[in-house]
């Protein structure tokens, strides 16, 4: 037996990440029954790897990788998903039960963040979503920082065009 | 500096820089007021996105993600806490997840008594006989009822009480907090990644690292006999 107490915390720690893997799957996917397989696989991957992680780094930053890797694998195989992004009928039933916090506002942001490319979108929801900094984000991704840098500058200003615009339409002045 | 790209900008508005860089660009800022505006409209931007999907963080996962996530093979045992839910929370999930919730509610129901639980936070908590035998058993019984056993109790640095466990799920240690077990620790059996093994763990092969980590937390010596049912008779208040 693996006596490394670190190995002991692993399950817990990973169980903790799970609202988060969660919502960063859903934004990657559109799809949450998509999200949860992705979640799902991305756990098993990282039981079966675990002794590549190194304990001190960030755990969270290992699994997100791991899983945007999966999703990208998995968007090679079959394009199509790629096309499908927050389905109407996700989107109505969300508005019509939903109320509370923000709502619409809630809606307006997922229905502009369909709209972005998707490699504007992950650099945008890790970062600007779930709060992680370019450097951890830039690792998850694989990419380097100015890459990173340019397409969150780009994902950010598109992002920003497609509410203002929204904005407008819905409050003309 | 005389002039700011875009890109320290976005830095600034992302919490990017160091104290020394962000007081620079603020000093620019105090001066062009156009600028100011685009900084403030990216941070205002991050806010509103955190904004609209924080509430699917208190969204309770699915039976199979969680299993997933404690490394264990299909049948295990995990379930959502269907409790404590304000109803904002529920207005903030709005109808997906209200959708997500039937599904990990009907997964659950057919698989039996469930030994864990996992608070809307994350956190691990005992359930059904595991919490029950945690809450009333002794570490001086056997108990002969569903394969939980207590093995050890003791106080921890911060006061709380902990007890050393083994079970259907695997060996553990749970600390008990605001009310619940909280697993700090579980250790799966060690046939887990066999498809369909046999689950159970003897008591005597506590592993290594559920033995390790009571040792990091445990403050003087375990509770004797007396002492574990005064404190169990005080519903484990430190």
């Amino acid at each position: 037996m693996n006596s490394d107490p670190t190995l002991s915390t692993f399950g817990p720690e990973l169980a903790a990440l799970v609202p988060r893997l969660r919502r960063f799957g859903r934004l990657l996917t559109g799809h949450p029954q998509d999200a949860d397989d992705l979640v799902q696989h991305a756990l098993e991957r990282a039981w079966l790897h675990r002794a590549r992680w190194e304990p001190g780094t960030r755990l969270d930053s290992w699994v997100l990788r791991i899983m945007h890797n999966a999703w990208i694998d998995e968007v090679r195989s079959r394009q199509r998903r790629a096309q499908v992004l927050t389905p109407s009928e996700e989107l109505e039933q969300i508005a019509d039960q939903a109320i509370g916090a923000s709502p619409v506002d809630a809606i307006a942001v997922r229905q502009a963040l369909a709209r972005l490319r998707d490699e504007h979108r992950a650099v945008v929801v890790l970062i600007l979503v779930d709060g992680l900094s370019y450097k951890e984000a830039a690792q998850v991704l694989d990419i380097p920082m100015g890459t990173l840098t340019s397409r969150l500058a780009r994902g950010r200003e598109h992002l920003q065009a497609l509410l203002s615009s929204e904005e407008k339409r819905s409050c003309p002045t | 500096m005389p002039h700011l790209t875009e890109e320290d900008l976005m830095a600034w508005a992302d919490g990017e820089l160091d104290a020394e860089d962000a007081t620079r660009v603020e000093a620019v800022l105090q001066q062009d007021l156009e600028l100011r505006e685009r900084g403030l409209a990216m941070r205002k931007l991050r806010q509103r996105l955190q904004a609209a999907f924080a509430g699917e963080l208190a969204e309770p996962a699915p039976d199979r993600l969680m299993r997933a996530a404690m490394g264990m093979p299909s049948g295990a045992i995990v379930e959502p806490v269907p409790t404590r839910r304000s109803a904002s929370n529920w207005a903030r999930w709005g109808g997906l997840a209200a959708g997500i919730l039937l599904v990990a509610g009907s997964a659950s129901m057919f698989k039996g008594d469930k030994l864990l639980a996992v608070e809307p936070d994350g956190r691990i908590v005992a359930h059904g006989v595991l919490a029950r035998t945690l809450d009333r058993g002794l570490a001086s019984e056997v108990q002969r009822s569903d394969d939980v056993q207590v093995h050890l109790t003791f106080r921890d640095v911060g006061g709380k009480y902990c007890r050393v466990f083994s079970a259907s799920v695997g060996s553990g240690l749970a600390c008990h907090d605001a009310g619940h077990w909280q697993v700090v620790t579980l250790s799966a059996p060690p046939e887990r990644r066999e498809p369909a093994g046999e689950m159970r763990l003897a008591g005597s092969e506590m592993p290594q690292a559920v033995l390790q980590e009571a040792q990091r937390r445990i403050a003087g010596s375990a509770l004797n006999e007396r002492q574990e049912r005064e404190a169990r008779d005080q519903a484990w208040q430190p």
